[in-house]
């Protein structure tokens, strides 16, 4: 790009008045935002065109803004380094900060023992295939508890930690060859998918259907858990019960459906390998649970790791207010109206649409409440509520 | 109206944990509206609509933290003081002028000033309208730009020397041979969008980079690219033309067109381009220092 311009011009352009009053931060601040109505956008725009002050104001903040976003957690840390003698500006007394960082510590804490336990574990299966491979039919009809309760041929404290997690979770993590668990399907694992709020049971078609931004990793999907119910409005709910990914009627054929949740099942089924412990599996599954929030830009966001937030639904033309989570079911709702709804942790979207006697409401959702799958509650700026007590087949004002 | 929008979301708004009533939010509210609406001239739709923009959770924290709430204080601190500190730290580049910054900006926020005095907390005037992490970032930047200034005139010569800093003639080269082509420039550069002009002003003039201007405008950068390109090139055009139309020649009109490193250039104000903006609403008067 040419750095250069004609004399007059470049003359005209520094030569150009400023006013006597300047936009305020709260403007400034929404100008960087891009949320300013369209003639305040303008005015703005104009002043920032003759005030060198007050561009220097924005792209300051604009720039911090940007870093900010990009450098995450890192850049705190560093400067939390460097803030030796700042006692105010602790880095992780940022609550996301905070929770990233002891999420680390435990995780390096973690990974130490998973290593050593699932290496006892490992030797345990082995021991335990070469038996099975013997007396496969006896195990056939065996209850797998009783496999993961076997002797270990390891270590007394491998033998410790393998017997602990089989008769306190047993029932959940079975620890067995493959071949095996299809021969002789647990009653755990056998189950059916965890019933959620279907996504067909909403009044949807194919076409409602918006893909979110970037996939998460099957892997990482498939040991994500699946948050029990419980009050959690534009947070996530605590998870403890493995996920097997819901079936989505309207996207994927049924073959497809029961390939990926054999995957899962397999994944599931070596989760005791890996961790060693069942109840580490859980807790290393859940930290891939998605976070959401809503930018200050109005833009759906969720993050699969700290700090890294990828924008969802961002080919709808929506500025968001309000986001809601309950398990693997996430709504968010913004102006004219809209209300998205995912139950599967925002791979995909269906757009609801709230009416009453073919008037359909088209104000601006400032805030969405559900307090378990079924029942919610979505208030709009007008002061109208929705209520909904079937997981969003219906809705009703209130 | 404001009662009404008040009443249905004052559960949302968390006022009731900082002891504020629904009267107490929409006296608030009515405020921050009055604020906006100057001129009493805006429908009520359109006061509807600005009330639903609002970010009434951040609006109500900040202003329990002005009025000393410690459980507002515990509540902002947790949530904004790594934003405050990272941000001056970006903005400032350097640890000693990030401390000073950052610490300005807290005795302000917490409604010292510099003597120890209490003064109104610089929270107060926080009004809702973005974020108010945007909104630090943003005080954060004009404190700077303010210290910045005020430092520059501390500065001796001798210490300036010693920190390499260039010294500008006295007198900024900015004239043209022939008043007609800066009457034509500045004829044509009037004639001009907002939004041009900003582009040429930031690029040209502050050296942003497109990928700063991109970002600030939420476009990728060949797109600014690309508007400067044709804003300058038909710029151009127009200029050579008025020039000409002016009674210059055409080689008079190449040679007054000729380009310039614009990174010699110094910025001078002039009034006789003075655009009125000061009867906008959302403009407050300008103090000895911005903000």
């Amino acid at each position: 790009m040419n750095q250069e311009i004609p004399k007059p011009l470049r003359n005209a352009l520094a030569r150009q008045a400023v006013g006597d009053a300047h936009p305020s931060p709260d403007v400034l601040t929404s100008f960087v935002e891009r949320t300013l109505a369209p003639v305040e956008s303008e005015a703005v725009t104009h002043h920032l065109a003759q005030c060198a002050e007050c561009r220097e104001i924005v792209f300051l903040a604009s720039n911090a803004a940007e870093d900010e976003v990009r450098d995450g957690r890192e850049l705190v840390a560093a400067a939390a380094g460097r803030a030796a003698g700042m006692p105010v500006y602790a880095a992780t007394s940022r609550p996301d900060a905070a929770r990233a960082e002891a999420s680390r510590h435990r995780w390096t804490i973690r990974t130490r023992w998973a290593v050593s336990v699932a290496a006892a574990a490992l030797l345990v299966s082995a021991g335990l295939v070469l038996q099975f491979r013997h007396a496969a039919s006896e195990y056939q009809t065996a209850p797998l508890t009783v496999a993961s309760n076997r002797p270990a041929p390891a270590s007394p404290e491998a033998r410790q930690n393998a017997a602990t997690a089989s008769s306190r979770e047993a029932s959940a993590k079975p620890a067995v060859p493959e071949s095996l668990a299809k021969a002789a399907p647990h009653p755990m694992t056998a189950a059916p998918a965890k019933k959620v709020p279907e996504a067909t049971t909403m009044a949807r078609n194919a076409s409602d259907a918006f893909p979110s931004a970037p996939a998460v990793q099957p892997a990482a999907r498939a040991t994500t858990s699946q948050a029990t119910a419980g009050a959690a409005v534009g947070g996530v709910s605590s998870a403890l019960v493995p996920e097997v990914r819901p079936q989505s009627s309207y996207v994927e054929s049924e073959s497809a459906q029961k390939s990926e949740t054999a995957q899962s099942l397999q994944l599931q089924q070596r989760a005791p390998v890996l961790f060693g412990k069942s109840g580490m599996g859980m807790k290393a599954a859940s930290a891939v649970r998605p976070q959401w929030r809503i930018s200050p830009n109005g833009h759906l966001e969720r993050s699969m790791a700290a700090n890294q937030w990828t924008r969802v639904l961002d080919d709808q033309p929506v500025i968001f207010h309000a986001v809601a989570v309950m398990g693997s079911d996430v709504w968010a709702g913004g102006n004219g109206g809209a209300l998205f709804h995912s139950s599967d942790r925002g791979e995909h979207w269906s757009k609801a649409s709230l009416a009453a006697n073919s008037n359909v409401e088209t104000g601006a959702i400032v805030s969405i409440r559900f307090d378990d799958p079924q029942h919610g509650v979505v208030a709009f700026d007008s002061g109208t509520r929705w209520a909904t007590t079937d997981g969003g087949v219906t809705w009703t004002t209130q | 109206m404001i009662g009404e929008f008040s009443a249905h979301h004052y559960e949302d708004s968390g006022a009731r944990q900082f002891g504020k009533s629904p009267a107490d939010l929409a006296e608030t509210l009515a405020e921050v509206v009055s604020q906006w609406n100057r001129n009493n001239a805006a429908a009520e739709i359109a006061v509807r609509n600005f009330l639903a923009t609002l970010r009434l959770e951040e609006l109500v924290l900040a202003r329990a933290c002005a009025a000393g709430d410690n459980r507002a204080w515990e509540v902002f601190l947790n949530r904004y003081r790594a934003t405050l500190y990272e941000s001056a730290y970006k903005i400032a580049q350097e640890e000693s002028a990030a401390r000073a910054l950052a610490d300005s900006l807290y005795a302000a926020l917490y409604g010292v000033d510099a003597k120890g005095q209490q003064r109104p907390s610089k929270l107060r005037s926080y009004q809702g309208r973005g974020s108010l992490q945007g909104w630090l970032r943003t005080v954060v930047a004009q404190e700077y730009v303010n210290l910045y200034r005020a430092t520059r005139r501390e500065t001796s010569l001798d210490a300036a020397l010693d920190e390499g800093v260039q010294f500008a003639a006295g007198e900024p080269d900015v004239s043209v041979a022939d008043p007609r082509a800066e009457t034509a420039a500045a004829e044509e550069l009037a004639a001009l969008t907002a939004e041009e002009r900003f582009l040429l002003a930031a690029y040209y003039l502050d050296h942003r980079t497109l990928a700063e201007i991109a970002r600030l405008q939420g476009v990728h950068e060949s797109t600014i690219s690309r508007k400067l390109e044709r804003v300058t090139s038909e710029l151009r055009k127009r200029i050579r033309k008025r020039m000409i139309a002016a009674g210059m020649s055409p080689r008079q009109a190449e040679e007054a067109m000729q380009d310039v490193d614009v990174r010699d250039l110094r910025v001078r104000v002039d009034e006789t381009l003075r655009q009125g903006t000061e009867d906008l609403s959302f403009y407050k008067e300008k103090s000895g220092n911005q903000g």
